[in-house]
């Protein structure tokens, strides 16, 4: 890259230089697919559920599928909004985000613009997102997109200055703005790094930069629950996505600006592991870091000790840990303890991944009920008497039915001749199976019975008889077991 | 880089600088630090001896062999810098003096910052007076005002201050940018902000360039007569001067005027005005603006003072008046024996100092017995203190040496009407 | 060189720009567009709008926003003086703790006269 760099501008410079942008572009998208679909995946996991399993294999294909769900819904503009400046908001917060990749150095020789002002670029360039969402919540017209705004705004704004201060030291330390000369002055070994002597920085660094993603424990900007999503509760569709598209673009950036700040870039963390190429190290780290961002943060609302606050969802995986946790107090409460709990926390996402999910996976996988399940109802013509029985103990009168006179004239009584079950009013009681004599009408454990129309629920004889797979055994009728004795 | 370093033995000629920001820190950290209940007259005690003590440094600076520069020529230390700062330190102190009793009453609530931040401000003032740069010039400006902004506005629960503190930020904010606009001109034409830098690029290439000189020159001129209240600047002046509390009035009349005053001296002095310039048409057409911004001032600020009820109105238009006064000097044409006009013009701004904080003075008690600001207060003063009307009489007696006699007797029958009108007791 | 890092920078920026862009566009192509009088109105949780949209917000967003402003001054001018630290000597490093400590002191001011907490006003 730096034979590029270092060559006169020309138009063979610029075509590629444009590849690589668009190459980059393809990645941070791609990263930002997968990173909703990590997220939600892990996510489940820590409640004890599934994610995203059904669309292409494991659910894969989730992320794709919300893209072009946005892409394809209506875009409504309100009409008290004004236009161009909701239009300019989701494009103002988008645009930052994306250019302030340019600056990062993801290997030796892998990095875009070589700037010698890295670090203040980005931060300035992170600092113009936030007019982006103050003007989405003005643009708006909405009194709670507005606060909701402003409380972003606010946030944001807060964790801004520590976020920069923090990173005085490292730029104290090694003399440069520039962000691949700073990677290149953590070689050596992981002592070497910088997180070993500006380990405030470093922890102020991440804090805030969990703030500045609006990431739990900081969410509330997109509370859903609390602000009626806040600062973009106008936007749908694609303006939505370029919102979402941001923040996940953000949390690529931070991670990997952490990783070149703080752990070392591409170097290796042992001078042994030397031949490990740069380009793996990074996104590993990336990968580490964004693992942290996402989850820790999660899990650290999530401890027993400490109500959830923000997420509902972090709710939920604290009444799971109360499960699996009969011992209350890990070494106290702040400190030490709160580090194990992180920790125990952590053990129990990991071993909910390959734990056996009581989640159902209907209907790849038929539901297996158990015997005395009332489904829907199958009928034998044979067996049937005409009692009425069941017509008169159904308690919505759903069954109608008719006899007809034995075909046969030698024997008496009637024959079935039409047996309907009106299945909008049926209830599944299980009464007219309870109370047939000759055990014609028994239940099945199938439960399916939706329809396109609802004339279609009116099911005649035939249906009833068709419908004879899964039949129950054991049937709380009145006859005595061995088979009834066919009156027919 | 080495000129532009601070030595330590420099620091011994910016100690009235320093002996101010320490008392400020002092006295703003004692106010954060004591609790609620103790009296915060404490802070007028620190600030007026730190301004005491500055007073005592400035004037072991006076007479210096040679002017003193300091990091790169920026900061200029010579008889004109130290005499305007005696005279903007006195002021304060004269102010800090004037307010001691009153701040309490004037349902101030902020007693403690009210009197400290008179120090900053008059260190604004100081910075303004020896600057050599205009990057100095405008830090020292811009201290002033935002200190004079929030002085002004003090009086929190009153809406004619904080309506006068509005219009005294918006417009401050507005002429501030003139002057960086025009700054920003003249050191493109020349590529240096040191004001003689300018001022030799400026000889050197002046007939290509001759659009944007005077475009600069202009503007800077808005800008600064903004902050002296010269008409057709001083639209600002009676709504500021009768909003603030009557002590920051003072303190606007005087300090701020002083301080606005000398940084208009050593900007069309060295810049437009200097040797190198002289006899060419931009030094003539510089000084007939002048003259003519004075002569608006005089007359615009009389005629319209005769017309006030208000008596902090009234000052204000005088102060309008007497920034006309002031700027003849600057205004007059020199010849090569009489070089500049500085020597008149400091008398003029003495004497103009103690005549207006003495008026202030005077309203203040005036005000009190009276109950508000009007002329009328001032009616059957006669009758009810014989000593009183003299002070206000004698103190626009000490109106000395204008340049004309017209100016004189102007302000002579304007002053003489004000006495009789209230000795005999207006029919209002 | 220095002309190529930038032009990549503007390569950036204009690729930020195209996306947003060319999205949109095939998303015009692509989506419905059926405005009625409900889906135009603005969104209250249900109920009819009541007032106006751009109400009046709490003056601590602006004081928050005026701090901001200040530190963030202030840590801009920290950045060049950190980048030359290894070559200015004990004297900038003075110069700068006093310049820290000034704005300390503002900052004291605010935390004592309670800017700081989001709840006082």
């Amino acid at each position: 890259m730096m034979h590029f760099l270092e060559q006169p501008f020309g138009w063979s410079n610029f075509f590629v230089f444009l590849l690589l942008g668009i190459v980059m572009l393809l990645i941070v998208l791609g990263f930002v697919t997968y990173a909703i679909y990590f997220e939600r995946k892990v996510i489940g996991w820590m409640q004890f559920r599934i994610g995203p399993n059904r669309t292409g294999p494991l659910g894969l294909l989730q992320s794709v599928a919300d893209v072009t769900k946005l892409l394809i819904k209506e875009d409504t503009i309100p009409r008290k909004a004004e236009r161009q400046l909701f239009i300019l908001a989701p494009v103002i917060t988008f645009i930052p985000s994306f250019a302030a990749i340019a600056v990062l150095p993801f290997a030796s020789n892998l990095f875009f613009a070589d700037l010698d002002v890295g670090i203040l670029y980005y931060v300035a360039l992170s600092g113009i997102s936030t007019i982006g969402i103050v003007l989405g919540g003005w643009a708006s017209n909405n009194k709670y997109a507005l606060l909701g705004g402003m409380r972003s705004a606010a946030q944001m704004i807060s964790y801004e200055v520590p976020l920069v201060i923090s990173v005085v030291g490292i730029v104290m330390m090694t003399g440069t703005l520039n962000l691949r000369l700073i990677v290149e002055g953590q070689a050596g070994g992981f002592w070497h790094w910088n997180f070993i002597p500006q380990i405030i920085g470093f922890v102020v660094f991440v804090i805030a930069g969990i703030s500045e993603l609006n990431r739990t424990p900081f969410d509330l900007p997109e509370a859903e629950s609390e602000l009626v999503a806040g600062y973009h509760v106008e936007y749908s569709g694609f303006r939505f996505a370029f919102f979402m598209l941001a923040e996940y673009v953000y949390v690529f950036a931070i991670a990997s600006l952490t990783t070149v700040l703080f752990l070392g870039g591409w170097q290796s963390p042992l001078p042994v592991l030397d031949f490990i190429p740069g380009i793996i190290l990074v996104p590993a780290q990336i990968f580490v870091h964004r693992l942290f961002l996402l989850l820790a943060a999660r899990d650290a609302a999530a401890h027993p000790d400490r109500p959830a606050h923000g997420s509902r969802l972090a709710g939920a995986a604290a009444a799971r840990d109360r499960q699996h946790f009969r011992q209350r107090d890990f070494n106290g409460i702040g400190g030490w303890g709160r580090m194990k709990g992180i920790m125990k926390g952590l053990g129990v996402t990991f071993k909910a991944m390959t734990a056996k999910k009581v989640t159902y996976a209907y209907p790849d996988v038929p539901l297996e009920m158990p015997d005395r399940f009332r489904g829907i109802q199958h009928f034998e013509p044979d067996k049937c008497i005409v009692c009425n029985m069941c017509a008169k103990i159904c308690p919505t009168e759903c069954i109608t039915l008719t006899g007809k006179p034995n075909p046969d004239p030698e024997k008496k009584g009637k024959v079935i001749d039409t047996y309907d079950i009106n299945f909008e009013i049926c209830i599944l009681c299980d009464l007219c199976t309870e109370v047939c004599p000759t055990e014609a009408i028994v239940m099945t454990n199938n439960f399916e019975l939706s329809t396109y129309s609802r004339d279609e629920l009116f099911k005649d004889m035939k249906w009833l008889t068709d419908n004879n797979e899964n039949v129950r055994k054991e049937n709380n009728s009145a006859a005595p077991k061995g088979g009834a004795k066919a009156n027919a | 880089m080495e000129a532009l370093r601070l030595q330590l033995s420099d620091l011994q000629h910016l100690i009235p600088e320093l002996t101010l920001i320490v008392t400020a820190l002092l006295a703003a950290l004692l106010d954060l630090a004591l609790p609620r209940k103790v009296s915060r007259s404490f802070s007028a005690w620190l600030t007026l001896l730190g301004i005491v003590v500055a007073i005592c440094f400035t004037a072991l600076e006076l007479n210096p062999e040679e002017p003193i520069q300091l990091l790169a020529q920026s900061y200029r230390i010579d008889d004109f810098a130290s005499l305007l700062k005696l005279v903007i330190l006195v002021g304060t102190g004269l102010v800090v003096f004037m307010s001691l009793g009153s701040a309490a009453r004037d349902d101030i609530h902020h007693v403690g910052e009210y009197y400290y931040l008179f120090l900053p401000a008059a260190l604004g003032g100081m910075i303004m007076a020896s600057s050599g740069d205009l990057i100095t010039l405008y830090v020292g400006l811009e201290l002033l005002s935002i200190t004079s902004y929030v002085l002004v506005a003090m009086k929190k629960k009153s809406t004619e201050s904080n309506e006068g503190a509005f219009k005294y930020i918006v417009l401050g904010g507005i002429s501030s940018a003139i002057i960086l606009y025009g700054m920003s001109f003249l050191y493109g034409i020349s590529g240096s902000t040191n004001l003689l830098a300018i001022n030799s690029a400026l000889a050197g290439s002046i007939d290509d360039v001759k659009g944007l000189v005077y475009l600069a020159f202009f503007l800077l001129l808005a800008g600064f007569g903004f902050k002296i209240a010269a008409a057709p600047f001083h639209t600002w002046a009676p709504d500021v001067y009768q909003g603030a509390p009557t002590p920051v009035t003072a303190f606007l009349a005087v300090v701020s005027k002083g301080a606005g005053f000398a940084i208009l001296f050593r900007v069309m002095y060295w810049v437009f005005g200097s040797l190198t310039l002289m006899g060419t048409d931009l030094q003539k057409d510089a000084l007939l603006s002048l003259s003519v911004l004075a002569a608006i001032s005089m007359i615009a600020g009389n005629a319209m003072a005769l017309r006030q009820h208000n008596v902090k109105r009234l000052l204000a238009y005088s102060g309008i008046a007497n920034a006309g006064y002031l700027l003849v000097p600057i205004a007059t044409h020199f010849s090569l024996v009489h070089y500049a006009n500085y020597s008149e013009f400091l008398f003029y701004l003495i004497a103009y100092l103690f005549m207006n904080i003495g008026a202030f003075a005077v309203l203040m008690i005036v005000q009190r017995s009276s109950g508000n600001e009007e002329l009328r207060g001032f009616a059957g003063l006669y009758y009810r203190a014989r000593g009183r009307p003299q002070r206000p009489c004698c103190s626009s007696f000490r109106w000395p040496a204008s340049r004309s006699r017209r100016d004189f007797s102007e302000s002579c029958s304007s002053s003489w009407a004000r006495c009789r009108r209230n000795s005999i007791g207006s029919a209002r | 060189m220095y002309t190529n890092n930038y032009v990549i920078v503007a390569i950036f920026v204009g690729l930020g720009i195209f996306l947003p862009v060319a999205a949109l566009t095939i998303g015009k192509w692509l989506r419905p567009s059926k405005p009625i009088d409900p889906k135009l109105t603005t969104y209250e949780s249900g109920n009819e709008p009541v007032g106006e949209g751009q109400i009046r917000f709490n003056i601590r967003y602006y004081l928050f926003a005026l701090m901001f402003v200040i530190f963030d001054v202030e840590t801009v001018f920290l950045y060049p003086w950190a980048v030359a630290y290894k070559k200015l000597g004990l004297f900038a490093l003075v110069e700068m703790l006093i310049f820290v400590g000034l704005l300390a002191v503002g900052l004291l001011y605010a935390w004592k006269k309670k800017v700081l907490q989001w709840t006082s006003i």
